[in-house]
């Protein structure tokens, strides 16, 4: 066990990363943004994890929620991206 | 709620929306916080969310209490009544059943059935992370090193806050206190470096270590008689990128959530089998861990300043307390102890040499380097077989498999070599070595920040395997 001080700087965490980056309202328009297409690519998905869940009004929430989101993310092929690559997975993944 | 998870996801967002909101009142953004970050931990078992706000009341009550006092003697009493009851509480929902059972073995040896009772106590998730954190905040007070909080509200705060709350990086509160205050002053956020955390993160966990743990580790560690060497080998060699992956996974996801918000944690991990020697390891393996080990423990034992049996004894008490830290189970002990054997010898054989070398001589010869990283990483996975070996006697049916069971292996596949590849080297994520990168995603327009973010993220749950399991951490 080392006797050696550790101060944030040690550990990468240094002073300037405090004035970097961007204002708080950029960031919120970045996270709303993220929000709004990782419903979209993930869409179907949300809706299906919805339906596994056990039958009840947290179930029906969740289902009654996702539907909308699933159905345009169906219509508008963003789906494809997620089913895609899942796909080109378990491919590799049998032929492995 | 884990992190990878829709349920986390709608969680975040609200928590977000609520946070932005109420920024400019202080005292109801604490109010909300701390009200969601008990939600998060009663997501779990609301019965424990009692546990927290006693740890809280309590923890506060007694540094405020001994702030007031000038006595020398009260001030004892009130930190060793703190440490009582942390300790104390820690012991009896974690500790109480491996203690009684090893009792009770103790008495039947001598033919004696003892009366304690034995009880069936849920682990409260998290509990060694948050009693850890309110330990070093009544120690602090203690050394004069910290002033109690003005508010109960804003211990609460810190002692609840949901990033971190159930495993860790454990935040000490002269880090986290001072940016409560802050907190609605602040005028830039690292974006750049939130999302390359989260993201990194759980590219970590969903997709390496949940298919390290799915492909390998678990069958083999389960039935280690079963599997051949190579299986073992690659499943020893599996556990620990997976436990790497996962632990750091969430430290990353929980310090870029909390940078999002506004809050700067220090670093949990920073490249660990990247280390030339044992000591080096815990320089850079769950650091929070490890300088509050140093910080509370090593060094009031008197840490090095003595002779070299009383520096030995205390790294021995150390690295005791350190691995029964992580379980109460001999495995975890064992696995503590040997990491206090490594250090012992490493301090033996720098004495033998004389004057320690220089970062300079050691990064001199590369050569040599590499050889003493593949060594460290090879001694440390040995130690992780007893970690993760749920009795010696699985421990020793691994090694006995390493040693004669050489034939063709079942499970050892090329994606999982790729998946330890690719895990080993995602240590290059870790601290600042990739900030450039970082820095440049930071000055993009944030709608393109939002769309590759969310772009990548489908690709790692894409990734993935389905489902995701908890994280290693969460039962310590």
């Amino acid at each position: 066990m080392s006797t050696k001080r550790y101060t944030n700087e040690d550990i990468g965490d240094t002073r300037a990363a405090m004035h970097r980056g961007r204002s708080p309202a950029e960031v919120t328009r970045a996270v709303a943004v993220f929000y709004v297409v990782a419903a979209l690519l993930n869409g179907e998905h949300l809706l299906r994890q919805a339906e596994l869940m056990a039958y009840g009004p947290a179930r029906d929430t969740c289902v009654a929620l996702a539907r909308p989101i699933a159905y345009v993310s169906r219509v508008s092929g963003a789906s494809q991206l997620r089913f895609g690559v899942r796909h080109f997975v378990t491919r590799w993944g049998e032929d492995q | 709620m884990l992190f990878p998870t829709a349920s986390f996801a709608v969680f975040f967002l609200i928590v977000y929306a609520g946070h932005r909101l109420l920024l400019p009142r202080p005292t109801a953004w604490k109010v909300f916080v701390l009200l969601a970050s008990y939600f998060f931990y009663g997501w779990w078992d609301w019965r424990f969310v009692g546990l927290l706000m006693a740890s809280s009341l309590v923890n506060h009550f007694i540094a405020v209490r001994m702030h007031r006092t000038l006595d020398e003697r009260v001030r004892r009493v009130w930190v060793t009544t703190a440490l009582v009851f942390n300790l104390g509480t820690l012991g009896f929902f974690k500790y109480y059943g491996f203690f009684t059972v090893q009792a009770y073995l103790a008495f039947a040896r001598v033919g004696i059935t003892p009366a304690i009772p034995l009880l069936d106590i849920i682990l409260p998730v998290g509990i060694s992370f948050f009693t850890f954190q309110a330990m070093s905040y009544v120690i602090d007070v203690y050394r004069r090193q910290l002033k109690p909080t003005r508010s109960v509200l804003d211990f609460a705060v810190y002692l609840g806050f949901f990033p971190q709350l159930v495993a860790g990086p454990i935040v000490r509160a002269k880090v986290f206190l001072p940016q409560i205050d802050g907190i609605r002053h602040i005028d830039r956020i690292d974006v750049g470096r939130a999302a390359a955390l989260i993201l990194c993160g759980l590219f970590k966990k969903v997709v390496v270590a949940n298919y390290l743990a799915e492909q390998i580790v678990d069958p083999v560690f389960a039935y280690p008689a079963a599997y051949s060497a190579l299986d073992n080998l690659f499943a020893i060699y599996g556990y620990a990128i997976q436990i790497y992956c996962d632990f750091s996974a969430y430290s990353d996801i929980a310090i870029g959530i909390a940078l999002l918000m506004g809050f700067h944690f220090p670093l949990n991990f920073n490249a660990p089998y990247f280390a030339v020697s044992i000591q080096d390891f815990w320089r850079r393996w769950h650091i929070s861990l490890s300088t509050w080990l140093r910080d509370y423990l090593y060094i009031p034992l008197g840490g090095s300043h003595g002779s070299s049996v009383r520096t030995y004894r205390n790294l021995f008490i150390t690295f005791l307390l350190g691995g029964l830290w992580h379980g109460a189970a001999w495995t975890f002990i064992v696995w503590g102890l040997m990491h206090g054997l490594y250090l012992m010898l490493e301090r033996l054989i720098t004495s033998w040499r004389g004057t320690p070398r220089t970062p300079q001589q050691e990064a001199s010869f590369a050569p040599g380097r590499f050889l003493r990283m593949v060594w460290v990483f090879h001694l440390v996975c040995f130690t992780w077989i007893f970690f993760r070996s749920e009795t010696f006697a699985d421990a020793a049916d691994m090694l006995r498999q390493l040693a004669t069971a050489w034939e063709k292996p079942e499970l050892l596949s090329g994606t999982v070599c790729l998946a330890i590849i690719v895990g080993w080297a995602s240590q290059w994520l870790d601290g600042a070595r990739l900030g450039r990168a970082w820095d440049r995603f930071s000055r993009w327009h944030p709608v393109w920040q939002g769309l590759t973010a969310a772009i990548l993220l489908t690709l790692i749950l894409a990734l993935g395997p389905t489902g995701v399991a908890p994280f290693i951490y969460f039962q310590f």
